[in-house]
Parts: structure tokens; C-alpha cells; sequence
């Protein structure tokens, strides 16, 4: 699964057109992010910390738990809780489609969860600089979740008809605006 | 490399583990052997070379306390086996009180812990004393040929004197060997020579004149007539000559009294133990005749060997358990420190093998489908997969049943453990215990036996306590002044039974009663009805004791409600016997295996569960109409008891669909009832349920229905189906769980949850069914502690002293 995120950043990195990436070298590594959608908005977080990308698969829900907890499912044999991310991000809930994914992680190295998120969209590479720390600006109670705020829309703008295809079949998402979150803090809470 | 040095740690920690359980083990039988009269040399030696690798392995991983200890020890034990000190039972207590701060060391250690453990210091300076005192020892030199002396080991010459002391005739054995195979000739030798005596001894006889072969001496030490030994020996060629004593007297003569033959002597293959020095106003001889040398003892020399040495440890170390405060003493643990399970190379070779055939068959599996493309092959294609698929089957099988082997454990690691506690309790206590052990070589899963270390030990620890008398106490009942305590371990089926069983006083059951109800615990008029055995659970009911003061010992705090507690958990139960003066008995009967478990699944609105058998007494129709409401809750009367009901989708909060569900279960009838929950009772096999199940002792009143759920509601609806009824058991308490249907039985393998629901009670975890979904275990213990807590906590307030 890793290579094939590899490969999905690579492809984002090509549409991003020749002189986007020429700019990143110039500019230097720079950090992928793997872009979800939940609700209506597009969030991201680093690619470093999803392990794996899963297809929907039956949730068997745990009475007593806590409502952000969806359940649990089995990945080869290992019990996986998966946590819904917009009850605990308290975004609006919408029908669950077939592009819904649970995404792998373990930010701690304690436990693996599975994320459930609406949409995996794409990986964006985005260098410090691209990343606005306005956090703090925002207030409430998301203010703590938000690693910061990316507007890669120039570079997306150039050519991605993949993005602009889901646009257009009505799945509103406007990715030139990418809410990052800080998953330790997400899940911390 | 970290992960590389975590496994090397990893790996010091069970070799260290199993060479202080091993140590452990020797100073059990050199314990014992001291109190024959007769230790074996090669005993000491086998304790002084595990100190010794210790001590290097201690030394390899910077465990300075261990290797600081190690040494210590090293230097005692190589007096022991000089003959320089004596193994007494002081010198036997410092090794114990070593073996056990060997546990803590690696306990500290394991955790990173730097913090100073007192008893260390203490010890260490027992030891230095221990040490100084010996020097003086053996000192009055022996007196035997020079010429022989001169070629002689200190430990040889050690050795010579202990037979020479002990009224050993002295043997001379020629033998000659081929230099090709003298290996395997001296093993031979060893062995057979081994029973009758002790080898003192080889020296290469001077007259050796063949390159090929050497002529040996043998120096030995026997009790056996010359005839014996000759017999023995004589198949190998060997030449035995009697060496002469001095005074030509029959060697016979000056044998020592043949060791005292106690009670303890018919358990042979038990670990027995008693004490000399315990502090009793009636004079009574020891059980054990010290080996003091016979007095007429002329050896080779002129000189009688000097064996009545002033004692090597003077007067203040005879008392080890006062001179050690009793805090310092407290037992700790006895689960072992290291993770990992050392496994015997041939169960992996099983199992190798298996996965080997595995591969096999998916390779024909392959080549089948390959073929399965020609639609001419079809049926023989057809006829293949199916013997394929029961190749299949049965190699997952036994490759199961071979992972589940290794994860299995002996309960001689922890009955081991367990004696020598008990060795020390007894010492603690002052009174004389004779622990006899039965099926060590029993198999449990190594997680069972970790879980199950500190209940067994609590329960040692009341047996000894509580169980056992006084030496007084008993003598004036007639009984044998050195108590019993048998340790039994044997499989039944699909379980291990383990019992603990003591000849001493037995519980008062009137005490108990009458205590359970001072407290509030049992009403007056229960009292009355209850059964002989109810009564006696009671010793489970927390705050119960029966003991008015609370002893040293078992003053910490933990009862048996605890010990059942950690027993349920283990989806074991446990279960009391007892009469006054003769004794108690208690029987842990375990599952085998914790990784794989037979459960009945349920069905509760639409999502499965599963709930352990272990767990389950029966499963039984719910007659609605006999439903009543007792203080706030739903129960019925089931054969004349009530039982307390829970109503699994209100607890959960899930919709009650039962009106949509299918129909699985309703068409059951009472021999399937019985299949699916063997734990069924008989007396339901081939009746209508209707008549066996809930008697409707009570009529349906409406009126009560007000405090009935909404599920209640919706199952009374005309339409409703019938409910089942799963009556679970912890203990005496009985809790109904009302589920829509019962699935069927089916062997699970349960996943415990992650740290994100550690927190959800009432599940033991989740496990995958034949069908790939997933139900989730109930720990019905903690359900039925539950729905009992209420009430309980209620009642406890009346009155309940912690302790026992």
C-alpha cells in the first residue's frame, strides 16, 4: 500500500504541471499529505503517518462505546477500532457512498486505528512555506485539530481533471482550500 | 538495533528466569536431601554452576546487583562444596531468601528500576558473615595417603571425606577403555554406578601399556556390599576391589543409622519439606537425625578425620526469618519476569511440517484450478478439490493444535514456585508442612499459568494460615504433627483441575454464616434454606474472613472474592470442600487454552455475540407471563429460584427487531436447544419446553408492566416471538441474558480489544466468525458483577471490614 501511495504522489506531482515541480526541488523536499473529504471540506494529513487505504468493509458497532467510535473491524485477523472523524471533528454527517475509505494510522505507535472519511481525494507535496499556521486565528473548538491551512490552488489550478471531474459530479469540494490536521491531537482527544 | 538489543534482553531475561527456577528446583532437593542425611555432592555442584552462569550472564548485561549477588553466592556455594560449611538449614535459608531476591532483581531490572532493595544489602552481608564463619571449617586436615591426596581436586578430596564421614565403604574400580569410545564407556559407567554410590574419582592407572586403550582407576564411595557393586558392574567389564579400613572391622559396622524414615519418605516423588529449629515449647526430636559422623571412624590415615567441627554458622544465623524483618520477607510475586516461552524444538519441527504440507496442497490447489479452465476434467477436477480441501482442513487443523501446543507450559514451572513458598510460609508461620505434588507435568497455556500464579499462592498461603493447625493442635487431635498440603494437577477433558487441598482444621461453617449475615450479607431467612455449599462460597463474598485477627501473612489486603475474581477471568471456576478437622480442599478447573474458546453466539437485534460456554449453565425459552418485577428489575422463577434478568438490547441500546428478525431459533426445539448449550441441564433433553422453562410461579400481573422496557413492550405485542433466556453463572450469582435467538455453538479465537475500548465493559474482546463477521465476546463475570454492584454496594454499607 505504500507504493501505491507512492505512486498516487508521484501522479499528483506530474499534474502539478513541470514547473510546479521544478519549483519544489528548488524550494527542497517539502511533506505529502494525503487529502480526504469529510462533510464538505477537504482536510489533510501526512502521508508519513497512514499506513493503508481501505475499501469500506461491514463495521461491527461496539454498544457502550463512545459515538465517535464507529466499530470495529477485522484487517487480517488483527480488531481495528475505526473512529468516525466527523463526529469527532463535529462536522455534519452525510450518507455513507461507496468512495468512503477508513484510513490506517497510528500517530502514537500505541494503537491502529481506521479514520472513516467520506473521499480520499489526492496526495499533495507542500513545503513549509505553502502552509499558512493561522490556527490560532481560527478559535473554537477545531482551533486545536488544525496543524495549519494550504492553498495549493495555483499548482492544482493548471490541470487536475480528475479533481474537476468529481467537481463536476456535484461533490462539491474546493480544494484550494486544505484544513491539515494535527491527528495526535485528534485522536488524543 | 535497539530492537536487536531489546531482543537480547528479551532473551537474558528467560534464560536468567529459567536458570533461577531451576536453582530454585535444586535447593528444593538439597533441602530435602539435607533433612535424609545424605546430599549429594553433585547437587551442590549443579546450584554452584547455575549461580555461576548467573553471575556471567548478570555480568554480560550489566545487572550489577545480580552479579553482585552472584558472587557473593558463588563463594558460599564453593565452600559447600568444599565441605568448608555444611548445608544446615540457616545456610539452606540464605539460599532460598537468594533464589527469591534473584525474582525481585530480575523483576527491577525488567522494569529499569534502580531503586535500593534492602534485603539485597542485608543478604549480601548474611553471605559475607556466612563466608568469614565457614573459613575455619574443615580445617583439621585429613589424614588419608598423601599419594592419593596430592592427585586429588579440592572437591574430590571434599568428596572423599563426605563418603569416608558417612560410613561409605570405600571401592577401587579398574576398567579399561578403548580410548576411542571412553566417552560413551565413562557415561555408561556413571549411570550405572550412579544409584549404588558416588563417584569419587578417576585417575589413569600407571600400568597402562596399550596406545589404544587406558586402564582407569576409579576411587567410589558405597554403601553397597562388594557382591552388589561387583553385580552392577560387572557387564562392563570393571574390577571392583574393597579397599581395607583400618581395624579391619566389616565395613557395615560403622555405617551410620539409616536415615529416619518420617512420613514424608512415601512421597517420593514429591517435593517434601519440614524444619528442625522451629521454636516449639514441646520438646520434640527433630524430625531429621543430623549426620553426625559414627565415632569409631578410622579411615586410611592414622588420624581420625576432624568432622566434628565447631558449627560454620554460628548461633545469630540459625533464626533467618527474625533477623530479616518480616516486611523485607513479603513473598512478592510469583509470575515470571520473562515474556517469552522457550520451546522445545520438536514441537516447532511438528509444526515446520505441517506448514510444509499446507504448501502442498495449495500448489495442487493451484495446478486443479489451472485444470479447472479444461471443462472436460470437470469431474475428476471436482473429485480432487474435494480431497484437496480435506487435506486442507485437516493440516490447518494440526497446525492449530500445534500453535496452541506451544503456547503450552507445564504447571511444574509454577507448583515449583508454589514450594518454595510454601517452604517459606511454613517457616514464617512456624508450623511443620509436608507439601506432597501431583501432575506438574499437567499442560496450561503459558498465559494461564502467569494469571493464575498469584491466586494459587494466596490460596497455598490460607492453607498453611488458616488451614494447617499448630504442632500442638494437632498432636491433641490424634492427627500427624507435620500437616499435609497436596497440590494436584491433572486434566479432565477440555480443562486442567488444580486443587490445593490441606489436612487441617476446615472452615466453620456456622463462624461463616453467621458472619455473612452479621455483615448483612445473607438474610436470616436465606440462612435458613441455604445449602451446605452455598454457604461455604460464601469465603468468596468480599470482606469475609473467617480468621478473627488478621495475620501477618495473609494481611494484604486480598481475599478470595480477588482469587475468584482472577479465576473468572480466566473463564475458570472455583469451587470450596471442606470439614471441620480433617481438611479443605479448593478445585480451580481451567480452561486449557484462552486462545481459542468454545462460545454459544447469540443473536441480539440483528448483531451477533458470543458468550463463552464456560460462562453459559443453560439457555432456556423466556416465558413472558411469568416475568415479574422485584425491587426495580425483571426476573423469573426458574425451578424455584429467581433469576435476575437483562435484557441485552436495552443494556446495549439496540433497536429491537426481533419482530423482523428471521427465525432463527424459533423453530428449535429442546434436543437442539441442548446441542447448541450442552451446559444445558439434562432434565430439558427431549421435554417441551414449555413446561420445562419458566413455571409460572407468579401470575402475569399488568399492573407491573409500567416498569417494563419498551423491549419488553415490543415483545409482549402480539406479534412477538419468543426470547431466549442465556443463564450465566460467576459463582453463586445467576444472571439471565435475554437474547432474540440462539446461532449455534462454535470454537472462537478471542481478540481482545485495543487501548481505544479498553475502557467499554462488559466485553472480553471480539472474535471473527465462520461467516468473516465479527461478534463481540461478552465478559459475562463483569456483566453479572454489574447488574449485581447496585445492589451489592447497597448492602456492603450495612457493615464490611476488609481483610483476609
Amino acid at each position: 500500500m505504500a507504493s501505491n501511495l507512492a505512486r498516487r504522489s508521484d501522479s499528483a506531482v506530474v499534474v502539478a504541471g513541470q514547473k510546479h515541480k521544478k519549483q519544489l526541488r528548488d524550494r527542497g523536499q517539502g511533506t505529502k499529505y494525503l487529502a480526504f473529504r469529510l462533510a464538505e471540506n477537504v482536510y489533510a494529513a501526512p502521508v508519513a503517518l497512514i499506513r493503508e487505504i481501505l475499501t469500506l468493509r461491514p463495521i461491527t458497532p461496539v454498544p457502550r462505546a463512545p459515538s465517535s467510535i464507529m466499530g470495529i473491524i477485522s484487517v487480517r485477523g488483527q480488531l481495528v477500532t475505526v473512529l468516525d472523524l466527523r463526529r469527532r471533528l463535529r462536522l455534519s454527517e452525510g450518507p455513507v457512498t461507496s468512495k468512503a475509505r477508513i484510513l490506517l494510522v497510528d500517530p502514537m505507535g500505541v494503537e491502529t486505528l481506521g479514520l472513516f472519511v467520506d473521499e480520499v481525494l489526492q496526495v499533495y507535496r507542500l513545503a513549509d512555506s505553502d502552509i499558512e499556521q493561522t490556527a490560532s486565528a481560527l478559535g473554537g473548538e477545531v482551533a486545536g485539530y488544525i496543524a495549519g491551512i494550504a492553498r495549493p490552488a495555483q499548482a492544482q489550478n493548471q490541470a487536475d481533471a480528475k479533481a474537476q471531474a468529481r467537481n463536476a459530479s456535484g461533490l462539491r469540494h474546493d480544494a484550494s482550500v486544505i484544513i491539515l490536521l494535527d491527528l495526535k491531537v485528534v485522536l488524543a482527544s | 538495533m535497539t530492537s536487536e538489543s531489546e531482543r537480547a534482553r528479551e532473551e537474558f531475561f528467560s534464560e536468567a528466569q529459567e536458570i533461577v527456577e531451576g536453582l530454585g528446583r535444586d535447593l528444593l532437593a538439597l533441602d530435602e536431601a539435607q533433612k535424609s542425611g545424605h546430599v549429594d555432592p553433585d547437587l551442590i555442584n549443579d546450584v554452584f554452576r547455575a549461580v555461576h552462569t548467573l553471575k556471567g550472564l548478570a555480568g554480560l548485561f550489566g545487572a550489577t546487583r545480580m552479579s553482585s549477588l552472584s558472587h557473593k553466592l558463588e563463594e558460599l556455594l564453593d565452600d559447600l562444596r568444599l565441605g568448608k560449611v555444611d548445608v544446615t538449614a540457616p545456610v539452606l535459608d540464605l539460599l532460598f531468601a537468594s533464589v527469591q531476591l534473584y525474582g525481585k532483581l530480575l523483576q527491577a531490572e525488567k522494569e529499569s528500576r534502580d531503586q535500593p532493595i534492602p534485603e539485597l544489602d542485608k543478604l549480601l552481608a548474611q553471605l559475607d558473615r556466612g563466608a568469614g564463619a565457614g573459613a575455619g571449617g574443615g580445617g583439621g586436615g585429613p589424614i588419608i595417603d598423601p599419594n592419593l591426596l596430592a592427585v586429588l581436586t579440592e572437591f574430590e578430596e571434599h568428596k572423599l571425606k563426605t563418603n569416608i564421614a558417612q560410613g561409605n565403604t570405600l571401592y577401587r574400580l579398574r576398567v579399561r577403555f578403548q580410548l576411542a569410545t571412553i566417552d560413551q564407556g565413562l557415561d555408561e559407567l556413571k549411570a550405572t554406578a550412579k544409584p549404588h554410590g558416588d563417584i569419587i574419582t578417576y585417575l589413569p592407572a600407571s600400568d597402562t601399556d596399550d596406545i589404544d586403550s587406558i586402564t582407569l582407576e576409579i576411587l567410589m564411595g558405597s554403601r553397597a556390599p562388594s557382591t552388589t557393586l561387583r553385580n552392577a558392574l560387572n557387564h562392563l567389564g570393571v574390577e571392583v576391589e574393597e579397599l581395607p579400613r583400618q581395624g579391619g572391622g566389616p565395613s557395615h559396622a560403622a555405617m551410620p543409622p539409616p536415615p529416619p524414615t518420617s512420613s514424608t519418605a512415601s512421597a517420593s516423588s514429591a517435593s517434601t519439606f519440614s524444619h528442625t529449629n522451629i521454636p516449639t515449647p514441646t520438646p520434640s526430636p527433630p524430625p531429621v537425625a543430623p549426620s553426625e559422623p559414627p565415632s569409631p571412624m578410622p579411615p586410611m590415615g592414622s588420624a581420625p578425620l576432624d568432622m566434628t567441627a565447631p558449627h560454620p554458622f554460628p548461633a545469630p544465623h540459625l533464626d533467618t526469618s527474625a533477623s530479616i524483618p518480616p516486611k523485607a520477607q513479603e513473598l512478592g510475586t510469583i509470575k515470571s519476569v520473562a515474556q517469552t516461552v522457550r520451546v522445545d524444538i520438536q514441537k516447532l519441527d511438528v509444526l515446520m511440517n505441517y506448514v510444509g504440507e499446507l504448501s502442498i496442497v495449495r500448489t495442487e490447489l493451484d495446478r486443479l484450478l489451472e485444470k479447472m479452465r479444461d471443462a472436460q476434467a470437470n469431474h475428476e477436477v471436482k473429485n480432487n478439490l474435494r480431497r484437496l480441501q480435506r487435506d486442507f482442513g485437516h493440516n490447518v487443523k494440526r497446525l492449530r493444535d500445534g500453535i496452541l501446543e506451544v503456547r503450552m507450559v507445564p504447571l511444574g514451572q509454577v507448583f515449583d514456585k508454589l514450594a518454595r513458598v510454601a517452604r517459606q510460609i511454613s517457616r514464617q508461620a512456624g508450623k511443620q508442612v509436608n507439601l506432597v505434588i501431583t501432575g506438574a507435568e499437567t499442560n496450561v497455556d503459558k498465559l494461564i499459568v502467569e494469571e493464575l500464579s498469584d491466586p494459587l499462592m494466596h490460596m497455598m498461603r490460607n492453607a498453611i494460615d488458616h488451614g494447617i493447625e499448630d504442632r500442638d493442635a494437632r498432636e491433641a487431635m490424634g492427627k500427624p504433627a507435620i500437616g499435609t498440603i497436596a497440590l494436584n494437577a491433572f486434566q479432565k477433558g477440555n480443562h486442567v483441575v488444580i486443587e490445593i487441598e490441606d489436612d487441617g482444621k476446615g472452615i466453620e461453617m456456622e463462624r461463616l454464616l453467621e458472619k455473612a449475615i452479621r455483615m448483612g450479607l445473607v438474610g436470616p431467612e436465606d440462612a435458613r434454606t441455604m445449602s451446605r455449599r452455598e454457604v461455604l462460597n460464601l469465603i468468596f463474598v468480599p470482606g469475609l474472613s473467617t480468621k478473627t485477627s488478621v495475620s501477618e501473612i495473609s494481611g494484604r489486603g486480598v481475599g478470595m472474592d480477588v482469587v475468584k475474581t482472577n479465576i473468572s477471568k480466566l473463564g475458570g471456576v472455583i469451587d470450596v470442600q471442606s470439614e471441620i478437622s480433617i481438611g479443605t480442599k479448593f478445585t480451580v478447573t481451567l480452561p486449557i487454552t484462552l486462545a481459542i474458546l468454545k462460545a454459544l453466539i447469540v443473536k441480539v437485534s440483528d448483531q451477533q455475540f458470543a458468550i463463552p460456554l464456560a460462562n453459559v449453565q443453560e439457555a432456556v425459552w423466556l416465558d413472558l407471563s411469568a416475568v415479574r418485577v422485584i425491587d426495580g428489575r425483571d426476573a423469573v422463577t426458574l425451578r424455584g429460584n429467581t433469576l435476575q434478568l437483562c435484557y441485552l438490547a436495552r443494556l446495549f441500546g439496540l433497536a429491537d427487531t426481533s419482530e423482523v428478525s428471521g427465525t432463527d431459533g424459533f423453530g428449535l426445539d429442546a434436543p437442539q436447544l441442548s446441542q447448541i448449550a450442552p451446559g444445558a441441564r439434562s432434565s430439558l433433553r427431549g421435554e417441551p419446553l414449555r413446561q420445562q422453562g419458566y413455571s409460572p410461579a407468579f401470575p402475569y400481573r399488568p399492573a407491573q408492566t409500567s416498569t417494563v422496557s419498551n423491549a419488553m413492550k415490543n415483545a409482549l405485542a402480539p406479534r412477538s416471538k419468543r426470547k431466549f433466556v442465556v443463564v450465566t453463572a460467576v459463582g453463586t450469582r445467576r444472571l439471565g441474558l435475554v437474547v432474540d435467538s440462539l446461532v449455534g455453538q462454535q470454537d472462537v479465537v478471542i481478540k481482545g480489544f485495543g487501548p481505544s475500548l479498553k475502557n467499554i465493559a462488559g466485553f472480553a474482546g471480539a472474535t471473527q466468525l465462520a461467516d468473516q463477521r465479527i461478534a463481540l465476546v461478552l465478559d459475562a463475570p463483569a456483566l453479572v458483577e454489574e447488574m449485581f454492584a447496585h445492589s451489592e454496594r447497597a448492602r456492603m454499607t450495612h457493615g464490611g471490614t476488609h481483610g483476609f
